[in-house]
Formats: C-alpha cells, sequence, structure tokens
C-alpha cells in the first residue's frame, strides 16, 4: 500500500508538471504567436483553458499521496507554511509556494469578472513565477527527475518555455512600440 | 500579389485538446510505470527516511594487550625542586 501511494505522488508530481508546462506554453504562444504553425489562436485558448483544470486534479492527488504516505513524512501544517519538513525543507517548500500560487492564479481566472484587466493580468503574471518554482521544486525534490533522461527531458522543455519567453517579450515590446509610434503620428 | 494566408497544422479544436490530454496522461502512465518498476531511486535528491545528519563520533581506537601487568625498568625522576627539607643539626 505504501508502495503504491509513493508511486501515485511521483507520477502525479511529474504530470501535473507537464500539464503545468503546456498551460504556460499554449498562454505565452497566444501573445507572441509562437505556435502559429501548429494552431490558430482559438485552438491554443482552449489548450490553454484545458489544462488550466487539467493540472489540479493533478496536483491533489500529488499532495494527498504524499500526506498518505509514511516514508514522505509530510503532514497538513507543510501545505500551508512552506519550509516546515525536517529534510530538503527548500526544495519542498518551492513546492508548497508554487501550489498556492498557481490557485491564486486559478481562483483570479473564476473571478475574473470582478477584478478588472490590470489586477487580473498582475495576478494572472504570477504563473511564471509558479511555474519557475515547480520546475525547481521538481528538480530539487523529483525522485524521477534524477534521472538523466527526464533530466534532459526536463531541460529541453525549460529551453523551449525560455525561447517562447523571450518571443513573447519581444512581441510585446513590438506591440508597444508600435502604439506609441502610432500616437505621435496623429497630428 | 495576394499573400497567401498560413495555415495551421491542426486546426481542429477537438484535436488539440485530445492531444493536450494525451500528452499529459501518456506522461502520468509512463511514469507509474516507470515508478513501478523502480520504486526507490538512490540517486534521488531527498531521501527522507535517512536520519538528521548526526555529528561524527570520533573514531574508536583499539589496543591489544596480553591481559598482563606491563612492569617498565626505568624509574621517573622529576626536576621540580623537593617540598621538604633536611636540616642538619
Amino acid at each position: 500500500m505504501t508502495t503504491l501511494v509513493w508511486i501515485v505522488a511521483r507520477s502525479t508530481g511529474t504530470a501535473a508538471l507537464v500539464a503545468i508546462v503546456l498551460s504556460v506554453l499554449s498562454g505565452m504562444a497566444l501573445r507572441s504567436g509562437a505556435l502559429a504553425w501548429l494552431s490558430h489562436n482559438r485552438g491554443l485558448r482552449a489548450v490553454h483553458d484545458l489544462t488550466g483544470v487539467l493540472w489540479l486534479p493533478l496536483a491533489l492527488a500529488h499532495v494527498i499521496a504524499l500526506l498518505l504516505d509514511p516514508y514522505s513524512r509530510i503532514g497538513l501544517a507543510d501545505l500551508v507554511v512552506p519550509f516546515l519538513v525536517p529534510y530538503g525543507s527548500l526544495a519542498i517548500g518551492l513546492g508548497t509556494i508554487s501550489l498556492q500560487l498557481i490557485v491564486v492564479v486559478l481562483l483570479s481566472t473564476w473571478l475574473r469578472s470582478a477584478l478588472t484587466q490590470q489586477g487580473w493580468l498582475a495576478i494572472h503574471r504570477l504563473s511564471y513565477v509558479a511555474f519557475v518554482l515547480a520546475f525547481a521544486h521538481g528538480l530539487l525534490a523529483g525522485t524521477d527527475l534524477a534521472q538523466p533522461i527526464l533530466s534532459a527531458l526536463a531541460w529541453v522543455t525549460a529551453a523551449v518555455l525560455a525561447i517562447v519567453g523571450i518571443r513573447r517579450l519581444t512581441a510585446a515590446r513590438g506591440r508597444q512600440s508600435a502604439a506609441r509610434s502610432k500616437t505621435v503620428a496623429i497630428p | 500579389m495576394a499573400r497567401r494566408k498560413r495555415v495551421p497544422l491542426i486546426s481542429s479544436v477537438q484535436a488539440l485538446r485530445g492531444i493536450a490530454v494525451g500528452i499529459t496522461m501518456l506522461s502520468l502512465a509512463g511514469m507509474t510505470a516507470y515508478a513501478g518498476g523502480h520504486p526507490y531511486n538512490t540517486g534521488a535528491p531527498l531521501q527522507p527516511q535517512q536520519p538528521v545528519a548526526a555529528p561524527a563520533a570520533a573514531p574508536a581506537t583499539t589496543t591489544t594487550t596480553t591481559g598482563r601487568l606491563q612492569l617498565s625498568r626505568g624509574i621517573t625522576t622529576t626536576t621540580t625542586r623537593p617540598v621538604t627539607i633536611t636540616r642538619r643539626s
């Protein structure tokens, strides 16, 4: 039974990270057009919305399995207060903060109509921080990311995300400068 | 000359959703199978069951004796001044 719970904790943790990668990737591609060759924005939007919901049951299963597993020695307090675990407190604490940030992002999405556009965008951008923390949590605490093949896959994925992120930033800068030049051109 | 509009590889929203779910579920199934075959990884960064680093104990030194009293011939002498003085009348 303990072994089963441990296996569930590991597999759901990795799958949740994959779902978050897809969510961040599709979200960045929406504005940058980096995946225009793959699909149109309507399709990417659908993937972004779906993966935003897909990671939640996986992350919950990951957390519940770790709570049930006596080997990992994680308690309910560790879900609320990071860095309390007697071993690997940084590695596990990063996961706690990441989970909390993503929950905030998800709640802000559900309550979008009650927020201003600027407020929602500010909260939504926390998902980048959450993703970096989740990635670091996976590398520092993940039993399977210590394997060379899986580690290589994770780093390749991170590199792809970094490239798309840079394209997203340059696209945003280009739009801003274009808007400024239009404003100047108006007499 | 009219510019040709680029057609994306996948235009069906449902197909794209299916691919996203497929990638996630494939990773879940793959990791479950892998973790089932390798329940413990000695190279994992965290090993919860290991005790918290205890202070290293001093290495125990062992001496072998014969079990007999060892007597030495030498007489130890000190250079300190004697406390008592013998008076001469």
